[in-house]
């Protein structure tokens, strides 16, 4: 089930969805037009740091032992955006972002409980820009900052600035008890199955 | 089910605000993840070199010298049930 914009109000009021700094304000004003609150979505905010991957002669694979943070953080550079100097993504190019805003889904209190998805924003969308590509889902429980995972598809450089809108998040709920289930590594034998 | 802390590397993240962990499994393969300060202990900031902290997780079974726990984030290796040592996780 998909929460309503007054569910999510209702759901940021009981703390079962906390969102830092919260998106303001709820509904639009003549004198503040610009809500970040649609039907049943809140848009979020591209934060003042990208970090940028670069290329080298390497391959990833995930099948050899090691440690893939340390090589992901070493082949990639940060860079701090202002609104005097944007990020221009040019064509074809990836990198990553976060959220300006923190976003917690709490496991704590009674189910039901929340998750969420990010998805992108249709005007951006029509320029070609990809704000996530392949990993939408918050799980509840998380805490964090959302990164984003950016590509520019379209014929053109985009611009991005700290502090635009850039992505919307949808808030569901999910039915049913959620533990962490020992039980569900029974009979494997990798390292992340359960212990025999 | 129980918090925990297991020994693990600390350096910096690929953004401000993150930090990359570092531990290893009972296999002694590595594991590795991207999680907020909250979620971990350590002394010294991490400055180009990585530091000795630890790392909070849920216990959800321990037989002999193997422990089973999840760890706030997913492991970009191995998602967020793993198994370490038992002896690398403490209170």
């Amino acid at each position: 089930m998909i929460l309503s914009n007054t569910e999510i109000h209702a759901a940021l009021d009981a703390g079962r969805l906390i969102i830092h700094p919260q998106p303001t304000p709820r509904t639009p004003t003549i004198g503040n037009p610009n809500c970040p609150f649609d039907a049943h979505t809140v848009d979020l905010r591209l934060d003042h740091e990208i970090c940028i991957p670069t290329s080298g002669l390497f391959t990833i694979d995930l099948t050899q032992p090691g440690s893939f943070s340390e090589h992901l953080a070493k082949h990639s550079e940060k860079r701090i955006l202002t609104s005097d100097q944007p990020y221009r993504l040019d064509p074809k190019k990836f990198i990553l972002a976060q959220t300006m805003e923190r976003v917690e889904l709490p496991l704590q209190g009674e189910p039901p409980y929340l998750a969420a998805r990010i998805e992108g924003k249709s005007s951006r969308a029509r320029c070609g820009l990809l704000i996530h590509f392949t990993a939408p889902t918050v799980h509840p429980g998380f805490k964090g900052k959302l990164t984003l995972e950016m590509i520019n598809l379209g014929p053109a450089a985009f611009l991005l600035s700290p502090g635009m809108y850039i992505a919307q998040l949808i808030i569901e709920q999910v039915t049913g008890q959620i533990a962490p289930n020992p039980s569900q590594f029974q009979d494997q034998s990798s390292p992340t199955g359960k212990i025999k | 089910m129980q918090t925990k802390w297991l020994e693990c590397k600390i350096s910096e993240g690929m953004f401000t605000g993150e930090y990359q962990v570092v531990g290893k499994l009972y296999n002694q393969t590595a594991f590795s993840l991207f999680a907020e300060k909250e979620d971990l202990k350590f002394e010294a900031e991490p400055d180009g070199t990585p530091v000795d902290g630890k790392i909070r997780v849920v216990l959800l079974e321990q037989k002999e010298d193997r422990s089973l726990v999840a760890l706030p984030q997913p492991a970009l290796e191995n998602g967020a049930y793993i198994t370490v040592p038992s002896e690398s996780v403490a209170e």
